[in-house]
């Protein structure tokens, strides 16, 4: 599984944006998921309270893999999605930053902010989480069989660990 | 398709075993190693009867949908008295595996190389490395072929590292 957390706060993430930005959120459904980044859920509550704060959100659009280009290509080009992909100017992938490559060069005409940092493989767990094991180089990092708990290291590393928005109580 | 691997040699995995003491169970993950071709419910089959064959003993197969998430081998049953575990998947299933043993003196057998991250195109079937671990750094850009793990020599996902990976 990549582990991969948040570069920013919510608050950091609107600097990059523009009110008058026809923004599409688009998530990958597999590693980024489990660290509770993205997925269908935690892109619907960040789109809704960008919504609240003024901001166009044009389509939350979802895909298995992003890491795939064949797969982030067919929205850029099959009939059911071409048209709002067009009409986009700004594209935030909730992904890992092998999804994030693939959406800078699948939609290389638009503004795609990187929002996401990617620190290595590791392991998911219900009780603890994503747990980081195996680190890239840039993590200043370790190889931990059993794993740092992203919240322990997110300072280390510059990150924020879990969501943009906290999911709304019902 | 996250994590890009390459397979370690039979010969090499068989050093790590011994055939007059180890009772051996192996794991597998069937997710990104498949698609590399290095592993999967198949060919840890594969590899468990080979071991047999050539006098090891296999007293456990444990196939997983995905080995990097903790609880699937977490709550699979593996026989008490294994001393060895074969583990077919990347790195972060190596580790999952030594989570599940940490307070045993079982033996964790590798048998892929784990080599970075990658993306993927269907339509070339093909893997580049995009993010490798620092062992590996010199082969950042490479091409692989999906499902069967072979290396090509040439480039045809026109995507761009950035400094840094």
């Amino acid at each position: 599984m990549i582990i991969s957390m948040r570069r920013f706060t919510y608050e950091e993430l609107l600097t990059h944006l523009s009110k008058d930005d026809k923004i599409i959120l688009f998530t990958c459904n597999s590693c980024i998921k489990f660290c509770e980044v993205g997925g269908r859920a935690h892109q619907h509550d960040l789109a809704e309270q960008l919504r609240a704060d003024g901001y166009n959100v044009i389509r939350e659009e979802l895909v298995g893999v992003q890491c795939m280009v064949d797969l982030v290509e067919q929205r850029k080009t099959e009939d059911a999605t071409k048209d709002i992909f067009a009409e986009a100017t700004v594209i935030i992938p909730l992904a890992c930053e092998d999804g994030f490559e693939v959406m800078k060069h699948v939609f290389s005409d638009k503004k795609v902010i990187s929002v996401t940092k990617t620190l290595g493989i590791g392991v998911i767990s219900t009780e603890d989480g994503p747990l980081l094991t195996t680190p890239l180089r840039s993590t200043g990092l370790t190889r931990n069989p059993m794993g740092y708990p992203v919240a322990e290291i997110a300072e280390k590393v510059g990150c924020y660990p879990g969501p943009y928005c906290e999911p709304k109580k019902p | 398709m996250v994590c890009l691997s390459e397979s370690i040699p039979y010969e090499e995995i068989i050093k790590n075993l011994n055939k007059e003491k180890d009772r051996i169970a192996l794991v597998c993950c069937n997710s990104c190693v498949r698609f590399c071709g290095t592993a999967s419910v198949e060919l840890m089959y594969e590899t468990a009867e080979k071991l047999k064959k050539d006098g090891f003993k296999v007293v456990d197969t444990v196939p997983t949908t995905c080995l990097c998430i903790k609880d699937y081998l977490a709550n699979a049953t593996v026989s008490d008295d294994v001393t060895a575990v074969v583990v077919c998947a990347c790195d972060a299933g190596v580790c999952s595996t030594e989570m599940k043993f940490k307070d045993s003196d079982v033996k964790i057998v590798e048998t892929v190389k784990t080599l970075g991250l990658i993306l993927g195109d269907r339509r070339n079937g093909r893997f580049k490395l995009m993010m490798p671990f620092e062992e590996y750094e010199d082969l950042a850009g490479k091409e692989w072929q999906m499902m069967s793990g072979k290396r090509l020599e040439d480039e045809q996902i026109d995507i761009h590292i950035e400094e840094g990976h």
